[in-house]
This record gives structure tokens, sequence and C-alpha cells, in this order.
């Protein structure tokens, strides 16, 4: 008997088409002009997101013409698409013969208040829907329409945490990147003022936004900024302080090769300076390149403020470098080794208290410098009220015990007090902790070589930071190498009349004017 | 820090037997009110010492004692009048070695007890070493005192045209008495001067800037003070060949302080004539005992430095052959505010 083969029908399958992502799945290459392979596609990247929305729209006569619409609810205004996709495509009428016309027409049908393009290239698309658009697929057509109605919720803007002032504007950056373009175009209302958008982070994708003067910054500065930011090659971007270290000239130091500011104020002074910022999507903050260490002791009110009375907060910001670096350390030599130093009847004082401490000045002193330290990130990571709490049972209830303990001495709190006050007098946050590292540095070096140990930790302070550069600016210019006309606002702030024109025009270095 | 013995006041003597003796006025740390109350505990502890020298009683006292002795703080040398007549060169090389003595320290000599003098409890004042510091420096104003740091003392002893002098301290009851000045010869103590000598000696060496002064025109009448606002001295030689002469001229501005009645006589004259008294008194003093403290031997060393070379090898001699003219002009400017 013949064996009949059961018929079975087999289904060929259809060769794949398109490009494979890093994820493994396959994905077209380009828009077809079938709608249910556009719309199969697509759900397959979203299917596994809850805020992935596929809208399937008929008009026309017996709904011949067949749209889908595809967004993220969650990034997107579904108001703006129900007013200004659906209503007026209802609102249309048209015979069957021009039916078929409708899909190479849809741009100028759709209304003007919403920013429309086509688009052909699948990944473009998925990029632009991860980002706040919808995307219009229509049957019979090739091209996608990509419509800009992005909406979520940010936080509005409002006065800088860290670097707070009293006279002088409020406002912040704040994290959405098109508010914060806004603030600057609105400080600098030139068309001069260039944003050039560059997408950091394989993964994220976050514009980073270069802004600078045309005309006013060096084009090859410029040029150099946008190379180096180019050349970064991270998954992620989450914050622009994150480029700080990418587009660094100097790996190994403690000192940022950048300053960051929240005020877009200073920004936009660093602008007509001729420096360049960075402005990232997500960040509330912005880097100004180059920066010069004498930036780190400038505060916005400096420039608002009379100017003999920015001489004074300038000069006590100098004065607290050395304390925050050198007040604890030079107690610990004194008492150390040259106690000699101290007057009389302090000697005399301090060696009674000194007495019952059991430990050596060295170690005293780094105990309650980490204590305070410690404190000190208690309060910031705290809720405002705790943190406040932590600070009182910081600062008075332990201080007190550890003296009465004899575990310290009084004349030790009081220094270490001192230079925790001094470092809440230099403005920028970063730059402080960079002090603090040092301070552990200088307080060893101190308790195994006195001022002489003193004395070359700040030689090798000098000599580092002599050698340096932030995008090819010495890092202590214009102090070295020396420019006088440079000097107007590095100690002291020149009057505003004495400045000329453009006010502290490249002070601090800026190579760029 | 706290292992360390402070030397606030380093007394020096010489025993019978030719050792040296030293007094450390140490000051103690806990002794010191650092939370408000005590005052009632001494201050300060004075330790003793013996040695070949001072090197030796040094470090004599460091086996002695549970502290290290340092001397970065001393205020004070005091030498007793033994050790100074002996000669001072016996302990000031090692002033001039150690490199914990500063040179500002000051140098006095005591003719009392040197443990007495530094048991002394100043009433009006916690620390002795600094209430001696003090009164040297308000009496030094106020040309009561001469007042004499370890590094000019050295260099009085090392140049050949002047003589040393040191202020003598003294205890009177519970407290520091300053005024009368030693006098030496080479390192030797030769005289002591009284307050008026002193008075003279300051004239002499252009040391008076401020200070009051209380004249009695003649025996019986009343006193009246005048207040010094400035004062000038100025010292001319000449040597002729044969003769020294030396002219020294005060020229003094005033303020009346005090008067009672009429005072007979022109209150610039006098003033000047009590000048020119105090300095002849000291001029006395420096020929009887040989000694140029007066700084005149200065004087000619720098105005005619050939006469000073020929003379120097008879100095005591010329001296007390040499014809002086003391002149003073005290110019009264003020009243003083009679209200």
């Amino acid at each position: 008997m013949d064996y009949k083969k059961p018929h079975k029908r087999y289904r060929t399958p259809r060769k794949p088409t398109g490009i494979k992502d890093k994820t493994g799945d396959l994905k077209p290459a380009q828009v077809s002009a079938n709608l249910e392979d556009n719309v199969r596609a697509i759900q397959n990247t979203f299917k596994d997101s809850l805020d992935f929305i596929v809208r399937r729209i008929s008009f026309g006569p017996a709904g011949k013409v067949r749209m889908a619409l595809v967004f993220l609810e969650t990034l997107t205004d579904k108001q703006s698409f129900s007013d200004f996709v659906l209503e007026p495509l209802n609102r249309l009428s048209f015979c069957e013969a021009e039916a078929t016309k409708i899909p190479g027409r849809i741009i100028d049908i759709l209304p003007s208040a919403l920013k429309v393009e086509e688009e052909a290239d699948w990944e473009q698309l998925e990029k632009k829907i991860v980002t706040g658009h919808g995307v219009l697929f229509i049957d019979r057509y090739d091209r996608a329409v990509v419509l800009e109605a992005r909406k979520w919720s940010e936080r509005s803007i409002s006065e800088p945490q860290s670097e707070a002032v009293v006279v002088g504007p409020r406002e912040g950056f704040v994290e959405s990147l098109i508010t914060n373009v806004s603030l600057m175009r609105r400080r600098l209302r030139t068309p001069n003022l260039v944003m050039e958008a560059i997408p950091v982070g394989t993964t994220s994708n976050t514009n980073v936004v270069v802004c600078y003067l045309k005309g006013v910054a060096d084009a090859q500065l410029v040029k150099q900024v946008r190379e180096r930011i180019a050349k970064i090659n991270v998954e992620a971007m989450h914050d622009i302080n994150l480029i700080n270290e990418l587009i660094s000239d100097v790996k190994f130091t403690p000192f940022r090769p950048f300053s960051s500011t929240e005020r877009p104020d200073k920004l936009a002074a660093a602008l007509v300076e001729g420096r360049v910022g960075l402005i990232a999507e997500n960040s509330p903050m912005a880097l100004i390149i180059p920066t010069v260490f004498w930036q780190f002791f400038q505060s916005s009110e400096d420039y608002y403020e009379h100017y003999p009375l920015s001489a004074l907060s300038r000069t006590l910001r100098m004065l607290a470098f050395f304390l925050v670096v050198g007040l604890t350390a030079l107690y610990v030599a004194i008492v150390t080794f040259h106690q000699e130093m101290v007057p009389t009847q302090l000697i005399l004082t301090m060696a009674a208290v000194r007495e019952p401490v059991p430990f050596p000045t060295v170690v005293e002193a780094l105990i309650l410098e980490i204590i305070l330290e410690a404190l000190r990130e208690a309060g910031l990571r705290l809720p405002k009220p705790a943190g406040q709490a932590v600070s009182i049972v910081g600062a008075l209830v332990m201080g007190q015990a550890a003296v009465e303990a004899s575990l310290v001495s009084p004349q030790l709190v009081i220094v270490v007090a001192l230079g925790g006050i001094a470092s809440f007098i230099i403005p920028d946050y970063s730059f402080v902790i960079a002090l603090r590292i040092l301070k552990f540095l200088f307080i060893l070096l101190a308790g195994s070589f006195g001022m002489f140990g003193l004395i070359v930790g700040y030689v090798v302070l000098g000599v580092h930071l002599s050698s340096l550069q932030s995008f090819g600016v010495p890092y202590l210019s214009p102090v070295t190498p020396f420019k006088w006309k440079d000097m107007k606002d590095i100690f002291f702030r020149a009057p505003w009349w004495a400045m000329g024109k453009k006010g502290p025009q490249r002070a601090g270095g800026g190579e760029g004017a | 820090m706290e292992s360390l013995a402070y030397i606030l006041v380093l007394g020096i003597d010489l025993t019978p037997e030719g050792e040296v003796e030293l007094y450390a006025q140490v000051g103690l740390p806990s002794a010191e009110p650092t939370r408000g109350g005590g005052g009632e505990e001494p201050v300060v502890k004075t330790v003793k010492a013996k040695g070949k020298n001072v090197t030796d009683a040094l470090d004599q006292m460091f086996l002695e004692n549970t502290k290290q002795p340092f001397l970065s703080h001393l205020r004070l040398v005091v030498v007793s009048e033994r050790l100074a007549r002996e000669g001072l060169e016996r302990i000031l090389d090692f002033f001039r070695r150690d490199v914990n003595v500063r040179m500002n320290i000051r140098v006095a000599v005591t003719q009392d007890d040197l443990e007495e003098l530094l048991s002394v409890q100043e009433p009006l004042s916690r620390q002795p070493s600094l209430a001696i510091a003090n009164q040297f420096f308000i009496n030094s104003q106020r040309a009561g005192v001469v007042e004499i740091e370890l590094m000019q003392l050295l260099t009085e002893l090392l140049e050949p045209d002047r003589e040393a002098v040191l202020p003598l301290i003294e205890t009177s009851e519970d407290r520091f008495a300053l005024g009368k000045t030693a006098v030496f010869r080479g390192d030797k103590m030769a005289a002591t001067l009284d307050e008026m000598e002193t008075f003279g000696l300051l004239l002499w060496r252009n040391k008076v800037k401020r200070g009051v002064v209380s004249v009695t025109p003649s025996p019986g009448s009343e006193a009246f003070s005048y207040r010094i606002l400035s004062s000038d001295t100025r010292i001319t030689t000449r040597w002729d060949g044969k003769k020294l002469k030396v002219r020294a001229e005060v020229r003094t501005v005033a303020d009346i302080m005090e008067m009672h009645g009429k005072v007979k006589g022109d209150l610039g004259q006098l003033a000047s004539r009590f000048i020119v008294t105090r300095m002849e008194d000291a001029l006395g003093q420096a020929q009887r005992s040989g000694s140029d403290f007066l700084g005149i031997g200065v004087a000619l060393r720098r105005q005619n430095n050939r006469a000073w070379r020929e003379l120097r090898g008879r100095w005591p001699e010329v001296l007390r052959e040499a014809e002086f003219e003391i002149l003073s002009h005290v110019h009264i400017r003020g009243q003083g505010q009679v209200r």
C-alpha cells in the first residue's frame, strides 16, 4: 500500500527583512507602505511599555484612508493630538478619488500649530517616539509623519540651592533643556547666541547644548569643545557634571577642570567673556569652559554689589582658602613642633587643657576633622529639619561632651570649627570638597614635619595648580602667567566703570574673546 | 606641648664652691584659669639645679624633673650680684649659642636672694614673669629704669667703646622694685646707681622720651612737677691732643603737671638745673668707677675715630681728666589742663 504522505501545507516563512538592533530584535530599516507592517513592527518594539498607545484612525469615504497614530502617553500631550490631528482630519470631506491623494498631502492638511515633519528612517522614528513625539503611519505611504507634542511634568524655575545670593536675580536652571535655553535666550537677546545640540550617550541620547556667542568665543575653542563632546562614548549621561571628567585635559587632580553653575546670569556673563557653556537635558546645571582657579572665588553677587563691598567678600574667600586647607594643620604644627610661636599666657592655658588628652595633636585633629566631615555629610543627605537637628547635636552636644571627656582640647574645637565655617565662605561647593581632601594631607604633613611639611605642602600645591590646564588655558592665569589687563577681576573686582565696555572681559584667562 | 616645662624666669647664681646654680621659675599649666574659678593655687613653681656651667645645670634639671625644660618662653634672666661681680662671661656664652633663647629677653641683676625673689607672688597680676616684663616696659617708657635686652647686653659687652649697664631688681614686700642700675666694667659689675643717677644715665644715653620729673627748687620749698614731652641729648667730643672736651646738650620740651604756691625763679631754668645735676651725678659715678657707661666713648669713636684709637687704651684715665660742659634747655610748653 502506498503510503501517502499526508498533505501538509507549509507556509514558507517570510524572509526576515530589515536590520537587527543590539537587543537582537529585528527591525525594518525603513517605513513600509503597508500600515499593518509598520504597526506590527512598532508594537513589537514597544510591546512591554505600559504607556505605549496605538490609535487607529480611518476616515474618508467608507473609511478608505487608514492611519495609525502611535505615541508614548507619558511624554506627549494627548489633547494636542485630538485638537490638531484628529479633529481636523474628521472635518475633512472629500470624494473617493481624492482619498487616494491624501497620504502625500497630509502635512499640508494638518494645522501648523504642531511642528510636523516626515521621516522614513525607522531608527529615527523610534528615537522620536521616546523623545515625546507622536508618529502617524498612513496606509499606502512609505513615510511617517512625526508630530511634536511633547509634554511632561517638570520642576518650575526656582532659586538656585547651592548658589544663593542676597543681591541679584533668583532664577536657577531646571532639568528641562528647553526652559534652560529660554532662560539663556532671555538674557542674551542676540542672534549671535548659538545653541548647538549634540546627543551624548548611546542609550540615553541626551542632548548636550554647546552655547557660545558667535564672534566673541574663540572658534578654535568651540571646535575643540564640539569635538571632545562628540568623542564621548558612554551608555547614558544623567548629568552635565559627567562631562567634566570626560573632556578634561588633566585626569588626576582633586580640582574640577570646569566650574558648574546653577545660575543662568552667571553662564550668560561667562558667554559674554568669550567662554563656552554646556547645558544638558535633565541637568539643572551648566558647565563653563574654560575655567580658571580664581573663578571658584567669584560669586554672582560680586558683580551686583557695590564694588568696595564685594572686595571684602572676595578677600574673605581668599583667606578662607588658606583657613580651610591650612588652619588645622598650622595648629597641629605649632602645638607639636613650634611651641615658641604661641604667646606665653596662651601656651600655658593650652598646655593645661592638652594635659588630660591622651592622643597626639595630629590624631586629635584627624578625629575632629573626620567627625566634622561626617556631620556635614549627614546634614546634607537628611531632610532639612532632621539635618538641623544633626548639626545641633554634632556641634553643641558632641563638641562639648568631647571636650569634657578630654578626648579633644577646646582650642582644637575652635580651630576645626573655624576651618568648617571658612569652607562655607567659598561659593563653589565642589571646589571646597577638593580643599577638604587637601586639608587632611596638610594635617598629616604638619603632624609629621611641622612648619616645614606645611610649606612643602603649599609649594607642591602651587606647582600642581600651575601644571593644570582647562582647555589649554593655564589654571592659575591671569596671575601666572601674569596678564595685568586681566587682573581687574581676580583679587578684587574693579568698579564697572573701570572695566571697559564688556565688563571683566577675558578676566580669569578666557582666551576666547 | 604638655610635656614641656615652660621656664619663664631664669635666676642664675654662683655657689661659694664656684658652681652655677639655676633657679628656673616654671609656669604651671594646670594653674591657669581655664574655666573660671581658681586663683588661689600657685601659678609658678621654682625648680633648682646646679652644675659646672649653665648647660650642665640645665642638664641636671632634666634629670630631676618630669618635664623637659623649655627656654623659648623665657622672659627674664636675673643674675645674682655675686655672679655679676664675678663676671657675666661665664654664663653669656650659653645664651649666645642656644637656639631656643630669644634675643629680646630682659636681663637684670639682683642683690637679693634669688629664691626669695622668684617666689614673690605679684598681687596685681597672675603671672609674675609677665608682670615683671610689663613693669619694665611701663617704667622704661617713663624714664624710670634702664631696660636692657640680651642682644643689647651682648653688644655692649663686645664693643670696646661702651660699658654695659643692667637694671637692678629688688623685692619690696610682696612685689618687685625697679629703678636702680648696676654698671659694669668689662663683664664685671663695678657699681650701682640710685634712681636719680639712673635718670642721669638715661639722659646721657638719650633714652628719655617721656616721664615725670619733680623738682624741689631749694631745700624746704615746695616741689613742682613737669612732664617730659620730648627730650634729645647730643654729645659732642673734641680732642685737642692733651685733653678731651665733652659737651652734652639736652633739649627738653615739657608741660607743668603740678605746682603749689609761687615758685621762685624761672621754671625752665629750675628744671634745667635739675637735669644738669642728675647728669653730673651719673658722670661722677662713671669717673669714679672708671666705666664709660654713659656713651662718651661711643660719641668719640664716631666723631673722631683716630683720636678714639689713640685713647682707647687709657680711656678711664682720659675720662677722669676730661673737661665736661653740660647744657640743658627746658622749654615749658604748656600749663596742663587747668580747669
